[in-house]
């Protein structure tokens, strides 16, 4: 798993201007993503977790091409995905497929599934009319959908079954990446098992590379790799799924962390942050994270840290994070 | 309402289509001795006017102007609306532009304009047409813009783009398929408003010329004689409030029927 990575992103960033009118001046600048760095592996799955509008989802939107990064590198099989434009970027755009969080809306409710699942097909231009169905049938078969549903309508399935036809789309161009952003957080629970226990076959069957959205730790540990968590339009940590949910290194992953339901009564308790998110027109300066991190000393309000490299790929950005150390406990306080 | 308003458009649909076997006397046909015959006559069931026209005559070819009027004007305002609107709405750029103009037109009071309009290209049907596209392309615009605006950020466009669709595979695959709902109903009362403003232009002397049997030319030709005569104005009076009322029932009604939440509830 280990070769020459799928996906580099190297400082990626998107920065979204706001104004007040369309003529006046610049007013401000939202972060939504700064300076990402992320490497995804063939066949590996990574998952990227963190608060709403922490970014997760402009991430995605900016691996897809949906939206243009105002800056940094995108590297897919040592390719650069942003120099891409017209037909390069159509073939390549076949590599890099998603499955959207809301199953009803990413289906277009005047479709067949048929036309839906051969869509992408009709894009490419790939196959005749026949081969495109029986490709249509093969996929359903994958996804654990009958064939007598190909000629029905979203509206006609269950939101499961709208999941599964979602994934057969995004399958439909046979890509190496599949970007699921927040792919199972709409479902309910039984059903959001079996679409996670698809992902994981298909993974197996196809070789499929993910990068897994969600907001739901349990479902990122059970499928992920690698887990990179977010904040405020940066990665704070990333590591092993087993390293970040054993040691937790970042005062921010500790605190998300301690916020999944345990089964052990008595657990260790959870850690409430203070605050909110700050607005991300006007991040704070240093850390981002220095208004909520009850270790926060003098250093974290001027200085950003830099991600700090722990060995085994887990890394975190905090001062307080060194090699070799143990993580900063955020049971005491005197450092606060 | 869908049943009824649609019971009423059938009615001056077959009227129109039926207009010879419903009466065999020319629309245009006098008859100076038959003048002013009250309704009920054995030659005119629905009276003559002053100078002896069949009324019931002139009432079902009339309908046919105002059909053939008001449905080309649906398909002209139509097609344009939708053009301009689908631009508008999917491209940025391009909206202000587009939308500012379409403001201009609609700053003028419809009427006023499809007057001005009229007047200055002269009577004629083709003219009233284009008068009236004119004015209800705009308001068609605004419906479609309006649409466009939230497709155009629906997942399901975002998931053709990911898979490499163009601008135009998906305003013709799934943009305009879904604006078809609310085209439908806007085009219905552009319909009802076309027939309204056509008997206006024509009793204004700016519609089709006056032989033409239109029901506006009725009216202005009755106007004289409403005292003495009062069928000669009453009965294309009331073919236009039971078209305008067909027409904004039906209107109504598929606004309701097609409406999303509707269908989330049916489905």
């Amino acid at each position: 798993m280990s070769d020459a990575p799928l996906l580099v992103a190297r400082g990626l960033t998107r920065h979204f201007t706001v104004r007040r009118h369309p003529f006046a001046r610049a007013s401000g600048v939202v972060r939504a993503v700064d300076n990402v760095d992320l490497t995804i592996a063939p066949g590996e799955t990574l998952g990227l977790v963190g608060e709403s509008g922490c970014g997760k989802s402009t991430v995605a939107r900016l691996i897809v091409r949906l939206i243009a990064p105002t800056g940094g590198t995108l590297l897919f099989d040592g390719e650069d995905l942003l120099a891409l434009s017209g037909q390069a970027l159509r073939r390549r755009r076949a590599d890099i497929q998603m499955v959207f969080q809301d199953p009803a809306g990413a289906l277009d409710p005047r479709h067949t599934a048929e036309e839906i699942v051969t869509e992408p097909l009709e894009i490419h231009a790939i196959g005749t009319r026949t081969t495109r169905r029986e490709r249509a049938e093969e996929l359903f078969a994958r996804v654990g959908l009958r064939p007598e549903h190909l000629r029905r309508y979203p509206h006609e399935f269950s939101g499961g079954q709208r999941q599964r036809l979602g994934i057969a789309r995004a399958l439909a161009l046979k890509p190496r990446l599949i970007v699921c952003d927040e792919a199972v957080s709409a479902l309910d629970v039984s059903v959001q098992a079996q679409v996670v226990n698809l992902f994981k076959q298909l993974q197996r069957e196809l070789g499929l590379a993910y990068l897994f959205i969600a907001h739901d730790l349990s479902v990122v540990r059970h499928l992920s790799d690698r887990v990179a968590v977010m904040y405020l339009g940066e990665v704070v940590e990333t590591a092993s799924a087993d390293a970040l949910f054993a040691s937790p290194h970042h005062p921010y992953t500790q605190s998300l962390l301690s916020a999944v339901p345990r089964h052990v009564p008595g657990g260790r308790p959870r850690i409430v942050l203070a605050g909110e998110v700050p607005n991300p027109l006007a991040p704070p300066p240093g850390c981002r994270f220095h208004t909520r991190c009850p270790l926060a000393f003098g250093r974290c309000r001027v200085e950003a840290p830099a991600s700090v490299d722990l060995g085994g790929g887990h890394s975190a950005a905090c001062h307080l994070v060194t090699k070799g150390a143990p993580a900063p406990s955020l049971r005491r306080t005197d450092h606060a | 309402m869908l049943v009824i308003g649609g019971l009423l458009l059938l009615c001056v649909i077959a009227m129109a289509l039926a207009a010879e076997l419903i009466t065999p006397i020319s629309p245009t046909r006098m008859s100076m001795r038959t003048r002013f015959s009250p309704p009920g006559s054995p030659l005119h069931p629905l009276g003559s006017d002053a100078i002896g026209r069949d009324v019931l005559s002139r009432l079902v070819h009339g309908a046919r102007v105002s059909l053939r009027i008001g449905t080309f004007v649906v398909l002209a305002a139509g097609v344009a609306g939708t053009a301009i609107g689908a631009l508008a709405g999917y491209f940025r750029a391009l909206d202000g532009p587009l939308m500012r103009t379409m403001d201009a037109l609609m700053a003028f009071p419809a009427i006023l304009l499809a007057i001005a309009i009229a007047a200055a290209l002269g009577p004629s049907e083709v003219n009233v047409v284009i008068a009236l596209s004119a004015v209800y392309a705009p308001r068609t615009a605004r419906v479609v813009r309006a649409q466009v605006l939230v497709l155009r950020d629906a997942e399901y466009v975002q998931a053709a783009r990911v898979a490499g669709a163009g601008d135009a595979f998906i305003l013709r695959r799934h943009i305009l398929p879904n604006c078809t709902a609310p085209l439908i109903v806007q085009l219905t009362f552009v319909f009802a408003y076309a027939v309204l403003a056509e008997a206006v232009l024509s009793f204004l002397g700016v519609g089709p010329p006056p032989p033409t049997p239109t029901w506006g030319n009725m009216i202005a030709d009755g106007r004289n004689f409403i005292r003495e005569a009062p069928w000669i104005t009453m009965m294309p009076g009331i073919a236009i409030s039971i078209t305008v009322l067909g027409l904004n029932l039906l209107g109504d009604g598929l606004r309701d029927v097609l409406d999303p939440r509707m269908q989330v509830a049916q489905a």
